[in-house]
């Protein structure tokens, strides 16, 4: 068994004229946390949609243990279980309950029965602080909340792999460190993660490698150290001032 | 001239002092001017209506001047003196108080007018159904002519149901179909969707009551097996379900596309097959917010199958013109009117208590 599980292999991503990701290289280990730093607009996002299949790309290709997961003839629906992503804006199902939105996807891909979904969801709100909201509807809870169950709900599928975009872009600062010990716990368990992040002290804490992305392309790549502590381009440099200035470091 | 300083403050400056120049109090004469005009006005079509209903004189003095000036002379009057009192306080550089008082006039003169409005109005419609010698009222709204009516209209009216309700539930089905067919992705799916478009346009395009008169009279003559067989009201709820389903096709595509995308990634990352995200994320979240206008082009198809007419299908409407056309009055006509909005209200407060009640639940009422 290789020990890289995610290969990026010259990813290129356009829309129309406008190249979001330009020949990307990059690759993640298998229980490795790679966290990409960049401005907005650096491409941070894109690169980890590309991962499921939500995007998709113009050249190049990506591959998951070894096997081709871009382009045509893939099954995206088997590719989506064994990777899981959490957004910004949490995604919540506001028809569904916290429960019912944990059980829908193990019991439609066949993977549980009903009870045993609804025991693993439960187990699994319970591990994230959530057991007594089985019940609510995601905009009864607080942000913080409604980003644990949706981190629950990714979960449950038991993916390989999980990719985290900015998931505490959207709350409240005192809501950030419940869903970032979350994370941690996730990754000390060992599971492969991918994240884009503007808290750079969590970055610098749990990855194992951070990418600094600048138009699309990966301008630095390295341990945490190097990156925060010897920035070797002047793009570098001149983001870390900004978010230093920011207060944000 | 020595003014008063009002209690526990010091009198403030004049207005003609350069150095203080406070706003002065909304001006209310035009409100003034429109309110008293049109409760003139409404205070004279009362007692000319009186006129037609009543003989005694003393009884039209008290009910067509004394009752009318008195309702809607007293918000005028009030409009009038907060205005005069405005202008006192100002006077007594008490602008606040003059501000307030203008205000308040301002709001009096609008209930005066809206009142008024409203009593001119009724007033100009009654004296359309009672003037000549009550012509309107006897060609429109005989109550004897009405009642011999109404149980036959009630009647056929079911018919109406029969052809709406079959009617709706086939261009609910076609129509989701259609507008699901006009949003598949990808290249293989463009013959469909091509084909999804020009149903729309063309269907909704054709006036109803043609496409009833072609599909009703047509089918039977063209002795194609199997579809030349059904009924009149089967080829009724036919022609209707084409145009109809063309109109939700519409507006099931603008309620899927009202729902955040942001939805259909997160079910399509967790693994949901196309089908499951839009039976269980996309659909539910738009059936509440499509309801509303759903029920508009529901409406809209009750009314549509009174068109059966042209036809020979016996409905509520077709029934109440046999009468009318005995009767040489149209009491029974305005009957079906009256049938088709009672059967309307219910359904609309139906629609508002789901919305709200769904409202409740999700903020956690």
């Amino acid at each position: 068994m290789s020990r890289v599980f995610i290969e990026f292999d010259t990813v290129t991503k356009r829309y129309g004229d406008l190249t979001v990701l330009d020949k990307v290289d990059l690759t993640v280990d298998r229980h490795e946390v790679v966290t990409l730093i960049g401005a907005s607009g650096s491409g941070k996002s894109t690169l980890l949609r590309c991962v499921n299949g939500l995007e998709n790309i113009q050249g190049g290709q990506i591959l998951l243990n070894g096997d081709v997961v871009s382009g045509e003839g893939v099954d995206l629906v088997a590719l989506r279980r064994r990777v899981g992503i959490v957004f910004q804006s949490y995604n919540l199902f506001p028809h569904m309950t916290v429960l019912r939105n944990c059980t829908l996807t193990p019991v439609r891909a066949g993977v549980a029965t009903r009870a045993e979904a609804e025991s693993n969801a439960r187990a699994m709100l319970e591990r994230v602080g959530l057991k007594d909201k089985a019940d609510a509807y995601p905009d009864q809870l607080s942000g913080g909340q409604q980003q644990r169950v949706a981190i629950a709900r990714a979960m449950l599928m038991r993916p390989q792999a999980l990719l985290l975009d900015e998931i505490t872009s959207a709350l409240d600062p005192e809501l950030v460190i419940e869903v970032l010990n979350l994370v941690r716990e996730l990754a000390s368990d060992g599971i492969t993660m991918m994240m884009t992040t503007h808290e750079m002290p969590f970055a610098r804490e749990i990855s194992s490698k951070v990418c600094f992305l600048h138009q699309g392309t990966i301008l630095e790549q390295g341990p945490p150290e190097q990156i925060f502590d010897s920035p070797s381009t002047p793009e570098l440099r001149s983001f870390l001032r900004k978010i230093h200035e920011a207060g944000r470091d | 001239m020595k003014v008063q300083a009002p209690e526990g403050r010091e009198a403030p400056p004049a207005p003609s002092d350069i150095s203080f120049a406070p706003a002065r109090p909304l001006p209310t004469t035009a409100y003034l001017t429109a309110a008293a005009i049109l409760a003139l006005l409404a205070a004279t079509l009362c007692y000319q209506l009186t006129a037609l209903l009543v003989t005694g004189s003393a009884t039209r003095l008290l009910l067509g001047a004394v009752l009318p000036i008195a309702a809607l002379g007293w918000p005028l009057s009030l409009a009038y003196r907060r205005t005069r009192q405005s202008q006192q306080d100002w006077a007594a550089r008490r602008y606040v108080e003059a501000r307030t008082a203008a205000a308040n006039s301002r709001n009096a003169a609008i209930t005066s007018l809206g009142l008024s409005g409203c009593v001119a109005i009724v007033a100009v419609l009654a004296l359309m159904v009672f003037t000549n010698d009550g012509a309107v009222q006897k060609t429109f709204f005989n109550g004897e002519y009405m009642t011999r009516s109404f149980f036959d209209i009630l009647r056929a009216l079911w018919i109406n149901v029969q052809i709406a309700l079959g009617a709706q539930v086939l261009a609910m089905v076609f129509g989701l179909v259609l507008a699901i067919g006009r949003q598949l992705p990808g290249r293989g799916f463009r013959p469909v969707r091509a084909l999804s478009i020009a149903y729309i346009d063309v269907f909704r395009g054709i006036p109803s009551v043609v496409l009833i008169y072609l599909v009703c009279y047509g089918l039977p003559l063209t002795e194609v097996p199997f579809l030349s067989g059904g009924s009149l009201i089967v080829y009724a709820i036919v022609a209707l379900a084409m145009t109809y389903s063309a109109y939700n096709a519409e507006l099931y595509r603008a309620g899927i596309e009202s729902i955040n995308p942001g939805q259909s990634s997160a079910a399509l990352s967790m693994g949901l097959t196309q089908t499951d995200v839009m039976r269980f994320v996309i659909l539910p979240q738009m059936a509440r917010n499509i309801a509303a206008p759903m029920l508009s082009t529901f409406i809209g198809l009750q009314k549509d199958t009174a068109l059966v007419i042209v036809v020979g299908i016996i409905d509520a409407f077709s029934q109440a013109k046999i009468y009318s056309a005995n009767d040489f009055n149209l009491s029974a006509v305005t009957a079906v009117c009256i049938v088709f909005v009672l059967i309307t209200i219910p359904q609309t407060r139906f629609v508002d208590y789901l919305l709200a009640r769904n409202g409740a639940r999700k903020t956690g009422v």
